[in-house]
């Protein structure tokens, strides 16, 4: 069974004449342990399924199933503690709260849930993303790389179903991007997390296991564990075939 | 330009809404105050004017002259050249007035006297006819609807220290007893009876001008003859004019006193408001900078924008303002004061309203405009969306530091008013310098105990208070400062009132007291007679006499329970006498028994009063009932004796102890109301805050929704905050009022009389309530707000 399955997801925004499709039907499956990447021109849509696969925003049509929980059977009280219990997250900015310390941040989820972090699990989460000696700093005392390292182990923290991320390097530059990515990747090598991250960053989706394509909010192609190179392509010929009136 | 701060102005019409309701409730005061007094003004005017209705000329003794009025003035105004009529008149206060069951109407009831002449009447009946003959009375329409008395009935009216009459009532008047405070009866009767019940002459004359006669001429006629003063209509009508206006103005400024310190709340939160929405708006402003707008144009453009806030609020304030002046009269008369004032809407009250209203508002945002418009250009091209506050400066913190501590000694050492106002005014100021470091610190301190209380909602609102130290200074600041009025008040009021309970302690020795409804002393002598006359009580009677002895200068009095016994005295010390000596009371010489502290005093048993001095003053009668009478049996024989005498009553102990307090609980009950303006204002000023710090933290809230936030943790978080910012104002406000009380207290101790504090509970208890749920309601909009954003929208946006 996949971690997360998308089944005829469409969403539309607006109405009548100014109504959007921004997502029309997308079926797809994500497996378990794998590092999966989103991509697509702008306007494609793939910000959307994503915000409509981790529960942040409601699907107009179809179904998300997280695990086994279809997310259109839950209210939005359940939705959030599914998010909470079961999701993490890594946003391309505004990631931290600026009030709390990185600590704090890691563990927030574990806070507003009430429960106290696992120790060991801490140690190990922090250790793997090296901020060891900058638990104590403010995210305005963080550099970038470092506060998206922070997220990361926020994302990590309650050994979620699936890790989302939304273009998680598009704000850094290309060492600590590199970085960012390493650490996914090693959560899915060594952690055994789902990682499904959107960015339209060539070398980020390298760093996958499988590539999926949308275009005009509709599942294009995907391709499995590609080289740059084979990305480009992809991406040239999904161009090329936009369709006349667009 | 212009368009561009109206447009903004307009973009950030909800943000602006709130410190225009601060604007409107302060405007709203004012004007309303204004539009009531003026009307006040009016009233009392025409009062004034209807008084002198068929008074052509009145005659008086001038100003500052007293004795020395012939009897024969009357006779001989009258015959001067040109008088048609002439008559005596007198105005008699503190009358005592009961219908004729008994029933005591009670108030500070007016009786005049009217000519038996229709067109000397300055009074006319409106129903029944005016009185004609003796024992006749016209009694004012309020009271007699109130009190459900109409012609024909019979009322008992006594004059101070006398036994009442009974009079028939035959006709009522629209005429009130005029004045401000005209809460008592007005009583019209014949000259005759007047006569009867003043018990002195009257030196005033009423004169009504022969045809053809000018009023002019004729005074100058009656001067001329008969010496006295004599003022013609128009001049009499004059000057009770100006004594009304002046009346108006003064309660006009009383008035004005409250809307000064309600308007100061205001410019409290439009000042946080403007420096809110100008942090928010940074980039905005830089990316103006970046394009070529000068900072004086900025500056220029933020000015303009606080005054079309300022003017829309004024607008709005003005309505409420006449909504208020409406309903001003109401509320008064639902409380038995006048009620026949129409407000007055003047230019005057507009222009005033418009320049507070627009004043305070630009005035406000002034040092937030120029701190605001100091933004370097490049800052558009940074991502400025976290707030750094600008740290409190050195100079804040000493001066804060001195003023704070120089109050608090000032307070702690204070031995007169002086000394405790200035301490107040120097604590209050030197708390609002410090608020910045203070407030966070205490909120700091507090956080870990909430946080393991309320969880991590609790813990993350304490932080989200105290992330802005300024921000949240100076919207508790408002709020410590309105809180910080009442509670002074409030607990002053309270801890003063104690001593009524005591002084009732001190005073009473028998169970019951009887005394005068006017609070004038005296007692009509017969009193004693009436009491006697009841088994139940007649021989518990203890009454107390006061009288001059004119040979020695001495006051006598009669002494309480530790007074002389008969045929012996009690001295005060200053008059020199040992025990054992003697001192003579109008002749009659008396062993000293005891000295006791007072001034030219000398104490003797009631019944050596009553025969040293025949008829000394009765101020009042304690009373116990005979052995075996219950204290109903008594309460009725003592309303039996009394009912001969509507201005004389009896208290039981807590009776007296609510008689000494009622006024001073109707005067707080007034000052709160007033003062509360002022903590609504800073109320709304948390409001405003929150809503502003909302809309500044839609991305953090949305990231915390994102990461398992439910809706009603984050409502929680909200409200949370919304009560520690109000809590913390209020609590500090309150600590404050106590310090202050305390040093008035000891202040008053150190002249002789002692205080303790008097904290009342059920009074705070309703201020901490109001606050919360002030709070409660506060956050109910901006959670809302908070909640409807959709996360990933949100998130996306940039």
């Amino acid at each position: 069974m996949p971690a997360l399955q998308a089944t005829d997801l469409s969403k539309l925004y607006g109405s009548g004449e100014a109504a959007v499709h921004a997502l029309r039907g997308v079926t797809v499956a994500f497996e378990a342990g794998r590092f999966h990447a989103i991509m697509g021109a702008s306007g494609s849509g793939k910000s959307t399924l994503l915000h409509c696969l981790a529960g942040l925003d409601r699907p107009t049509g179809g179904t998300v199933r997280i695990s086994d929980t279809a997310l259109d059977t839950l209210n939005d009280e359940k939705l959030t503690l599914l998010r909470r219990d079961h999701v993490g997250f890594v946003f391309q900015k505004f990631n931290l709260l600026p009030v709390l310390t990185a600590r704090e941040n890691i563990v927030l989820p574990l806070t507003i849930a009430g429960r106290r972090p696992d120790p060991e699990w801490f140690d190990r989460v922090v250790a793997a993303v090296g901020l060891a000696d900058r638990l104590d700093h403010r995210p305005a005392e963080l550099s970038g790389g470092q506060q998206q390292r922070v997220a990361v182990a926020r994302a990590l923290m309650t050994r979620p179903w699936v890790v989302f991320a939304d273009e998680p390097t598009g704000n850094l530059d290309s060492r600590s991007g590199a970085e960012v990515l390493g650490l996914l990747r090693d959560a899915v090598a060594q952690l055994g997390q789902t990682v499904v991250m959107v960015t339209h960053d060539l070398h980020a989706a390298a760093h996958c296991d499988r590539v999926v394509f949308l275009q005009d909010g509709r599942y294009a192609a995907e391709l499995e564990s590609p080289a740059p190179d084979d990305i480009v392509a992809m991406l040239a010929r999904l161009d090329a075939a936009v369709p006349a009136g667009r | 330009m212009i368009r561009l701060t109206l447009r903004t102005a307009r973009a950030n019409l909800t943000r602006s809404l709130l410190s225009a309701l601060a604007v409107v409730l302060g405007v709203a005061f004012v004007s309303g105050s204004l539009m009531f007094t003026e009307g006040l003004a009016v009233a009392m005017t025409a009062h004034a004017t209807a008084e002198y209705r068929n008074i052509d000329v009145e005659v008086s003794q001038p100003d500052g002259v007293s004795g020395d009025w012939p009897a024969d003035m009357l006779d001989r105004v009258r015959k001067v050249d040109g008088v048609r009529a002439a008559e005596k008149t007198w105005s008699l206060f503190n009358l005592g007035l009961s219908a004729g069951d008994g029933r005591k109407v009670i108030g500070d009831h007016r009786a005049v006297n009217v000519a038996a002449d229709p067109r000397l009447q300055p009074i006319e009946a409106t129903s029944g006819r005016m009185p004609g003959k003796r024992g006749e009375v016209v009694l004012d329409e309020r009271t007699a609807d109130r009190e459900h008395l109409g012609a024909g009935d019979k009322l008992l009216i006594s004059s101070f220290g006398a036994k009442s009459r009974t009079y028939t009532l035959v006709g009522l008047t629209a005429t009130t007893k005029g004045g401000f405070d005209n809460t008592g009866a007005l009583i019209v009767m014949t000259t005759p009876d007047m006569e009867a019940i003043s018990g002195y002459p009257s030196t005033t004359i009423i004169v009504s001008a022969a045809p053809g006669v000018s009023n002019d001429d004729l005074a100058a006629r009656i001067t001329a003859a008969v010496g006295a003063r004599a003022l013609p209509h128009d001049q009499l009508v004059e000057e009770a004019k100006n004594a009304a206006v002046g009346n108006a103005e003064e309660f006009r400024d009383a008035l004005l006193g409250f809307g000064v310190i309600a308007v100061c709340m205001a410019a409290f939160v439009i000042a946080n408001t403007f420096t809110i929405v100008l942090a928010q708006r940074t980039r905005e402003i830089a990316l103006l900078r970046l394009v070529g707008t000068t900072r004086r144009q900025v500056f220029r453009s933020v000015v303009a924008e606080a005054a079309v806030v300022g003017a829309a609020g004024s607008v709005l304030g003005l309505a409420a303002g006449v909504l208020l002046a409406y309903g001003l009269p109401a509320a008064l008369a639902a409380a038995g004061a006048p009620a026949d004032v129409r407000p007055v809407i003047s230019g005057t009250t507009v222009l005033v309203a418009l320049a507070v209203g627009i004043g305070v508002t630009v005035l406000s945002a002034l040092l937030p405009a120029r701190r605001g418009t100091a933004v370097a250009p490049v800052a558009a091209l940074s991502d400025a969306s976290v707030q750094i506050a600008r740290p409190v400066g050195r100079t804040r913190r000493i001066a804060g530091t001195v003023t704070f501590a120089a109050g608090l000694v000032s307070l702690a050492a204070a031995n007169r008013a002086m000394l405790v106002i200035a301490g107040a005014l120097l604590t209050v100021t030197g708390f609002l310098l410090l608020s910045p470091v203070l407030v966070p610190a205490l909120i700091r301190f507090l956080r870990p105990p909430l946080a393991a209380l309320g969880g991590a909602t609790a813990a993350l609102a304490l932080l989200n208070a105290a992330r802005n130290p300024r921000r949240i200074a100076t919207t508790t600041n408002a709020l410590v400062v309105g809180v910080t009025l009442i509670a002074t008040f409030t607990l002053i009021a309270k801890s003063t009132e104690a001593p009524a309970e005591r002084r009732a302690g001190d005073k009473m020795f028998a169970q019951f007291l009887v005394m005068d409804a006017n609070g004038l002393g005296i007692l009509p002598a017969g009193v004693v007679e009436a009491l006697r006359a009841q088994p139940e009580i007649g021989a518990g009677l203890h009454p107390a006499y006061q009288s001059f002895d004119k040979d020695s200068g001495n006051e006598v009095r009669t002494g309480g329970t530790g007074g002389p016994a008969e045929g012996s005295a009690v001295v005060s010390a200053d008059l020199g006498l040992a025990v054992g000596a003697t001192v003579t009371v109008q002749g009659r010489r008396f062993p000293v028994s005891a000295v006791s502290p007072g001034t030219r005093t000398v104490w003797l048993s009631a019944g050596d009063m009553v025969a040293v001095f025949g008829e000394p003053f009765l101020t009042e009668i304690q009373v116990d009932p005979a052995p075996g009478v219950s204290s109903t049996d008594a309460r009725a024989a003592l309303d039996r004796a009394l009912q001969a005498y509507p201005a004389v009553v009896a208290y039981d102990h807590d009776g007296y102890v609510d008689h000494l307090n009622a006024r001073l609980n109707q005067a707080l009950a007034v000052i709160t109301a007033l003062l509360s303006l002022a903590v609504i204002i800073a109320l709304i000023g948390v409001a405003n805050t929150l809503t502003l710090s909302v809309v500044e933290r839609t991305r953090e809230n949305a990231l915390l929704r994102a990461v398992g936030l439910t809706r009603r943790q984050l409502r929680r978080t909200l409200t949370f905050e919304a009560l520690v910012i109000a809590l913390t104002g209020t609590l500090i406000g309150t600590a404050i009022s106590m310090a202050i009380t305390l040093s008035a207290l000891r202040s008053v101790e150190a002249h002789g009389s002692r205080l303790a504090l008097v904290i009342p509970w059920d009074r705070l208890t309703v201020l901490l309530a109001v606050a919360v749920l002030a709070a409660l309601t506060a956050s109910i909009l901006p959670a809302r707000r908070a909640v409807r954003h959709p996360i990933a929208a949100t998130l996306a946006a940039d």
